[in-house]
């Protein structure tokens, strides 16, 4: 049975008091809390395993380069791919900027087109828009429906022979919206297209398997799954990761480097996922990477989605008692992830989310989400977001909801 | 002199014409008194919130002492309007 009174034991931070009160985190969407186990292994590393990996032949930094594997082995494990096909970067942004330099810069050309969603997210969308300038290519944007799910015949009526990659998120970090990855995948592949998922709000909540998604690229982050902040992951099929350069260079990624005095330098690179992986790498990032990852995997990640579906249930339930509230996105639980964006009649999000903050420790995320053009599509300058994870209780929920009520009767009088 | 009134400022998430400036503590009250002077008033709920205008700028002030203004060109312009108000004894 799932305990969230339990999990709640694991994670220090959420005994804090601020202004004599419990704290309420929801912006977990924007980074979640890490459990002392994570805080306990990271620290282990250092106190016991610290050194450099790939390079040393002395036994404690073969120790490290076994648990730097192992950690990668872990999260290969977590998402159903092999561990060659784990790049370790440092967030989803590095690892979107990855495939677009290292995949677009070497295969796109003047006239392809690449198709985004209006709900992605700036790091998929400015990626692209740099790489487009280069290479002289079209970036398209598919639309919402207006409930806020991704206008699926709209993307389809923006396929084209010319369709080189789709790159879409799989859940809005705004609208919580869940796209269907697998089958936006069918339709890429279709058309011979890259299906690349940003998957930094959807790996920390759901059940994701790469192989049954049939996606090329997946990027996620560390610090949104309980891990620490500085470590990312790129997946990529076996054969992309394989037939792709670099995106940068330097040691640990090369096989060789022959250089001669007043000539040339002739190098060859590592086969993946270390060609991808130059210099010294967040060792002990990865290392509480893998740990966030069995605390996931103990919980079972089918009971943090049920839970998540729960908690939304019951927020959206309780946000409609609220006066002069607007909710944007899908209502239905069951297709959305734990993320709810709103505006309280009467207030600028940033006064809000400030007030909800002192008044109760309650503790949103407010501004534009780096989502600015989903935003301007539906007709709003910011928003408030409410987003949720393992640890959130409905008790947390009657107290956010409650302040949201006070505020809004506050400014009818 | 508008150092002993504001401990930080910082620019708001995403929007690029609205900051975050936080009032130094102890003088939380002499800092709304100034603005009260200054500003348009346009809502006073006492210990929620105070939103006014000053020459085309919004300010919201919340409670402990955090101020939020909007509308900005940038950040000379946020050091200007806050020395007006802020800068003379």
């Amino acid at each position: 049975m799932y305990d969230v009174y339990k999990i709640r034991e694991d994670f220090p931070i959420l005994r804090k008091k601020l202004r004599g009160k419990n704290i309420i985190y929801l912006d977990n969407a924007a980074t979640s809390q890490k459990p002392v186990q994570v805080v306990e292994a990271i620290s282990r590393y250092y106190r016991e395993y610290n050194a450099n990996i790939h390079r040393s032949a002395y036994l404690l930094a073969r120790e490290a380069t076994q648990i730097y594997d192992e950690a990668r082995r872990e999260v290969a494990n977590f998402i159903g791919c092999d561990e060659d096909e784990v790049v370790f970067v440092r967030n989803t942004t590095e690892a979107l900027n990855l495939i677009a330099y290292s995949w677009g810069l070497n295969n796109l050309h003047n006239g392809d087109e690449i198709i985004l969603t209006i709900m992605d997210h700036h790091s998929n969308i400015v990626p692209w828009y740099l790489i487009c300038s280069i290479k002289k290519c079209r970036i398209k944007f598919a639309d919402i429906t207006d409930d806020g799910y991704l206008n699926l015949s709209h993307l389809e009526d923006l396929l084209s022979p010319k369709t080189r990659i789709i790159s879409v998120p799989h859940v809005s970090n705004v609208l919580g919206t869940i796209n269907d990855v697998e089958y936006i995948a069918k339709l890429a592949h279709e058309y011979n297209a890259l299906m690349i998922v940003d998957g930094a709000q959807s790996v920390p909540h759901i059940p994701v398997n790469v192989n049954k998604l049939d996606v090329d690229f997946l990027a996620f982050s560390g610090h949104k799954m309980l891990g620490p902040t500085g470590i990312g992951v790129l997946y990529g099929k076996h054969s992309l990761l394989q037939s792709l350069n670099p995106f940068m260079g330097g040691g640990d990624m090369i096989k060789s480097v022959e250089c001669s005095i007043g000539g040339g330098c002739r190098i060859s690179f590592e086969y993946p996922p270390r060609r991808y992986e130059a210099g010294t790498p967040n060792i002990a990032g990865a290392v509480g990477l893998m740990e966030a990852v069995r605390y996931l995997k103990r919980v079972g990640m089918d009971n943090v989605r049920r839970h998540e579906i729960d908690l939304t249930k019951y927020t959206l339930d309780k946000l409609s008692e609220v006066s002069g509230i607007e909710i944007y996105g899908p209502k239905d639980p069951a297709h959305k992830g734990g993320v709810i964006a709103f505006n309280l009649e009467g207030f600028e999000p940033h006064e809000l989310a400030i007030l909800l903050d002192q008044l109760n420790n309650v503790m949103v995320r407010s501004g534009l989400h780096c989502a600015q053009p989903l935003h301007m599509r539906l007709g709003i300058k910011a928003s408030v977001r409410a987003s949720f994870y393992l640890y959130n209780t409905k008790e947390e929920i009657d107290i956010f909801v409650e302040t949201l009520k006070i505020l809004s009767r506050k400014n009818r009088m | 002199m508008k150092d002993k009134y504001i401990r930080a400022t910082q620019e708001l998430c995403d929007l690029e014409d609205a900051y975050m400036v936080i009032l130094n503590e102890n003088i939380v009250n002499t800092a709304i008194e100034k603005l009260r002077k200054f500003l348009e008033i346009i809502t006073y709920d006492d210990g929620v919130i105070v939103r006014g205008l000053y020459k085309g700028k919004y300010f919201s002030l919340l409670p402990e002492g955090i101020l939020i203004v909007k509308y900005l060109s940038g950040w000379k312009e946020l050091d200007e309007v806050l020395n007006n108000i802020f800068g003379e004894e």
